[in-house]
C-alpha cells in the first residue's frame, strides 16, 4: 500500500486513557477513508488548510496548516489495524461541488475566512488513524477518537459505522 | 473630574482603533495559523472562556446591572444563580449531541428530527427573538454615548448600528480572543474602580455600604416564597431561570455558534465552563456596584435618573480621573462591537443557510450566498436599528433581553428536548408543541406570575403537547432518529458492534465516566447560594 495517511499521534496508551474516560471496555485501531482538498486565497499557493470529507458525512473536518502525512506503509500499526472505507473509492469520494458547499457553510460564520477557496485540483485520498472505544452497556456503544488529536469524532460515527456495515457484508 | 474632557475622547478613539488594529493585525495572521481554524485550541481556555462571556454580556451587563442593584439591591441575582446548573446540563446532555449531529446551525438537527417546517418556524423564532434582542444590545452602548456626549439617544442609535453593520460586513473585529479579553479585563477594572471612587468618597467607607444595604434590605437574595407572583423568589430562579438559561445558551444560534464551531466536544464544553463559574461573581459584581451608589445617592443627596440605565455611565464621567473615563467608556464601546458583531453574524448565517439557501436560491454559487449574507446583515443590521429605538422603554437592559427571550425560547428547548429524549414525537406534535408553548408563555404573561417563570410554561406546555400531539400520528422511522438517538442501536449495527468489540482490547480495569466538571458547577452553584444566604442573615441581624 503506497497511500499517504496522517500520522498517529495518540498511542494506545494515550487512547486508552482517554477512552476509560468515555465508558469504553474494550478498544482497537483503525484507520478511515477520506478525500481531502486544499483551501488557499490563490491557486498555486500553499495550502492554508485542508478540508477532509467523505460522502454521507454532514459536515467536514478542517485540517489547518500543512498535512503531516505519510505512507500508509511506513505505519507499522497500519498493519493489524481495521481499515475502513477504503474499498468503495468511488462511492465514498465527495464530488468539488459538495467540498465548496461544506466550505461556504463553514466560512459563513467566520468571515475573515471568506476568501480561502477549495482548490478542487488538490483533491487526494488519505487515511485518517482513529481509535474505536467500545462501551459494553444494555447495548453497545461506539467511541470514535481521533489518532492525531485524541479528541472524540462524533460526527465520524456515521462514516465508520457505515464502512464498519459495508466491511461486514464484503 | 466631572465630564468627558478632550483627553478621555482621545482615549476612547486611540483604545477603539488599538482594538481594531489588533483584531485585524491577529486576525490577519491567524487566518493562515492552526489558531484560528482549531479554534484557539493553543489559546489558553481561561481566554476562551472569556471571549465567551465578551461575546455573552458585557457591555449590557455593566449598563443594566447597576440599574438593577440600585433598585432592588442583589435581590435579582436569583436571576443568574442558577448560571452553573444550567452549563451543567448544556455540557452534559446537549453539546455532545449538538456536536456529534455535525451541524452548523442547531434548527437543521430539527429538521432531520422533525421534518423542514420545524427547521424554519425554529429559524424564524431565533430570528425574531435575536434581532429584538440585537436592538437592546445595540441601544446599551448608544446610551452610553448619548450620555457621555449629549447627543440624542436616536441618533448615536444610528451611529452606532452603521458602526456595528460596518464591522460585520468588513469581517469583525471580535473574532480575536484576545481582544475580547482585553474588553473584559477593562470592564472590569472600570467596576473596581468605581468600587474604590465611591468607598472613598463616603464618610464611613465600606461600612456605610454595607450599613445601608442592611437598613433597605438589598443584601435580601433569598426569598423562599412559594407565590409565583413574587417575582425574584428563590423558586422562580431556580425552575424559571434553569430553563431560562439552558434555553437561551442551548437553542439561541448566536450563543451556541461558538460550540458547534468547535474542533471537539471538550472544547465545546470548556468554553461553556468558564461562563457556569464567572457569570454569577460578574453579576454579583456590578449589582453591588447598584447598592453602592445607592448609597452614594442618598449621603450625597443626588437624585437619581429617570432611566436607571443611565445610572453607572453617569457615575463613570462624572468620578472617574480623565483618561481612565475615557478607556472605560471605550471598553464598554469595545464589548458592545463584540456582540453585535456576533449577533449580527449569527443573525445573517442562520437567514442565509436556514431560509435564503432552501427557498430562495437553492442553487445559486458561493459568491452569491456571501454576497447575500452581507445583504442579510444590512437587514438585521436595520431591524435591530428600529427596535432600538423602543428598547429604552423596557427597562433595565437585561432584564429586556431576557424578557424578549422569555417569549419563544423556552417553546423552542421544549421541541429540541422532544427531539434528543423522545423517539415516539414527530414532525405534528413538535410544531403544535411550539406554538401551544409559546400561546401559553402570551397566556402566562398575562396572569401575573413571575415573568422567570415564562419559560419554564413555555417548556412544559410544549413538551406535553408535542408528545400528546405527536400520538395521533406514526412514530418517526429509524433514519429519522439516526442522528441524535444513532443508527449503532439497529440490531444488525449492534451485533456488528459485539463481534468487534468481543475481538478487540480489554481496557484493563472498570471504566468510569467523569463528571467532575460538572460536579464542580453543583459545588458553585451550593457555595454561592450558602454564601448569598449567609450575607442575607448577616444584613438581618445588622439592619
Amino acid at each position: 500500500m503506497d497511500e499517504r495517511c496522517l500520522r498517529r499521534r495518540i498511542d494506545s496508551t494515550a487512547a486508552s486513557q482517554r477512552l476509560r474516560r468515555y465508558a469504553a471496555a474494550r478498544f482497537e485501531p483503525a484507520w478511515l477513508a477520506l478525500w481531502a482538498v486544499a483551501l488557499t486565497a490563490r491557486q498555486a499557493q500553499t495550502p492554508d488548510a485542508w478540508l477532509l470529507g467523505r460522502r454521507g458525512l454532514s459536515r467536514a473536518l478542517l485540517w489547518p496548516g500543512a498535512l503531516a502525512h505519510d505512507t500508509l506503509d511506513g505505519e507499522a500499526q497500519a498493519r493489524s489495524a481495521l481499515m475502513l472505507g477504503g474499498d468503495a473509492v468511488d462511492d465514498a469520494c465527495p464530488s468539488p461541488e459538495a467540498f465548496a458547499r461544506w466550505w461556504l457553510w463553514e466560512r459563513l460564520a467566520k468571515p475573515r475566512l471568506w476568501p480561502l477557496r477549495v482548490q478542487p485540483a488538490t483533491l487526494q485520498r488519505l487515511w485518517l488513524p482513529l481509535w474505536l472505544g467500545y462501551h459494553e452497556g444494555r447495548q453497545t456503544r461506539l467511541i470514535v477518537l481521533s489518532g492525531v488529536s485524541g479528541e472524540a469524532l462524533g460526527a465520524l460515527k456515521p462514516a465508520v459505522l457505515a464502512a464498519l456495515r459495508a466491511g461486514a457484508r464484503a | 473630574m466631572g465630564a468627558f474632557t478632550v483627553w478621555d475622547s482621545i482615549v476612547l478613539v486611540v483604545y477603539v482603533l488599538g482594538i481594531a488594529w489588533v483584531g485585524a493585525r491577529f486576525g490577519k495572521s491567524q487566518a493562515t495559523t492552526q489558531d484560528y481554524f482549531l479554534g484557539g485550541r493553543k489559546i489558553p481556555g481561561w481566554a476562551i472562556g472569556l471571549s465567551v462571556m465578551a461575546t455573552q454580556a458585557s457591555a449590557i451587563t455593566f449598563i443594566g446591572a447597576p440599574g438593577w442593584g440600585f433598585e432592588g439591591g442583589l435581590q435579582r441575582l436569583v436571576t443568574f444563580i442558577n448560571v452553573p446548573l444550567a452549563m451543567a446540563v448544556l455540557i452534559v446532555v446537549l453539546v455532545p449531541i449538538f456536536h456529534r449531529a455535525g451541524i452548523y446551525s442547531i434548527y437543521e438537527l430539527l429538521e432531520r428530527r422533525f421534518g423542514p417546517l420545524t427547521r424554519s418556524l425554529a429559524a424564524l423564532l431565533f430570528l425574531i427573538a435575536r434581532g429584538l434582542a440585537t436592538g437592546v444590545v445595540l441601544y446599551a452602548p448608544a446610551l452610553v454615548l448619548s450620555v457621555v456626549t449629549g447627543w440624542s439617544v436616536d441618533l448615536t442609535i444610528v451611529l452606532m448600528a452603521v458602526i456595528a453593520v460596518g464591522y460585520t460586513v468588513l469581517g469583525g473585529i471580535s473574532a480575536v480572543i484576545w481582544t475580547d479579553v482585553i474588553q473584559m479585563f477593562v470592564l472590569w477594572l472600570g467596576a473596581i474602580l468605581s468600587m474604590l471612587l465611591m468607598v472613598s468618597s463616603l464618610p464611613g467607607g465600606w461600612s456605610d455600604v454595607f450599613a445601608f444595604g442592611a437598613a433597605h434590605g438589598m443584601f435580601d437574595t433569598i426569598d423562599l416564597s412559594l407565590d409565583p407572583t413574587v417575582t425574584y423568589s428563590l423558586w422562580a430562579g431556580l425552575i424559571g431561570g434553569v430553563v431560562m438559561h439552558v434555553a437561551y445558551f442551548g437553542t439561541d444560534q448566536s450563543q451556541i455558534q461558538r460550540v458547534l464551531t468547535s474542533p471537539s466536544i471538550a472544547e465545546g464544553q470548556r468554553s461553556l465552563l468558564i461562563g457556569g463559574y464567572l457569570l454569577v461573581p460578574q453579576m454579583l459584581l456590578f449589582l453591588f456596584i447598584g447598592v453602592m451608589l445607592a448609597a452614594y445617592y442618598q449621603q450625597h443627596g443626588l437624585t437619581p435618573p429617570e432611566n436607571l440605565n443611565e445610572l453607572f455611565p453617569r457615575y463613570v464621567v462624572e468620578a472617574f480621573p480623565v483618561g481612565i473615563t475615557g478607556l472605560v467608556i471605550a471598553g464598554v464601546f469595545a464589548a458592545a462591537m463584540s456582540s453585535l458583531d456576533s449577533a449580527l453574524n449569527s443573525l445573517s448565517a442562520v437567514s442565509v443557510r436556514d431560509f435564503y439557501a432552501r427557498f430562495v436560491r437553492p442553487d445559486a454559487d458561493e459568491r452569491h450566498y456571501l454576497k447575500a449574507s452581507r445583504w442579510a446583515t444590512v437587514f438585521w443590521g436595520l431591524y435591530a436599528t428600529l427596535f432600538a429605538f423602543f428598547a429604552g422603554n423596557l427597562g433595565p437592559v437585561i432584564e429586556a433581553v431576557n424578557r424578549i427571550g422569555s417569549w419563544f425560547y423556552g417553546a423552542l428547548l421544549g421541541v429540541f428536548l422532544l427531539a434528543v429524549l423522545s423517539r415516539r414525537s414527530n414532525g405534528r406534535g413538535a410544531v403544535a408543541g411550539m406554538l401551544m408553548g409559546m400561546a401559553a408563555v402570551w397566556a402566562a404573561s398575562h396572569l401575573g406570575i413571575s415573568w422567570l417563570y415564562q419559560n419554564a410554561v413555555g417548556l412544559g406546555v410544549s413538551l406535553a403537547v408535542g408528545y400528546g400531539v405527536s400520538l395521533s400520528a406514526p412514530a418517526p422511522g429509524r433514519e429519522q432518529l439516526a442522528d441524535v438517538t444513532l443508527e449503532e442501536t439497529a440490531p444488525d449495527m449492534q451485533a456488528l458492534l459485539r463481534r468487534r468489540s468481543a475481538a478487540a482490547t480489554p481496557l484493563g480495569r472498570d471504566a468510569r465516566v467523569t463528571r467532575t466538571r460538572c460536579l464542580g458547577l453543583l459545588a458553585w452553584f451550593v457555595i454561592s447560594l450558602l454564601a448569598l444566604g449567609g450575607l442575607q442573615l448577616w444584613a438581618h441581624a445588622h439592619g
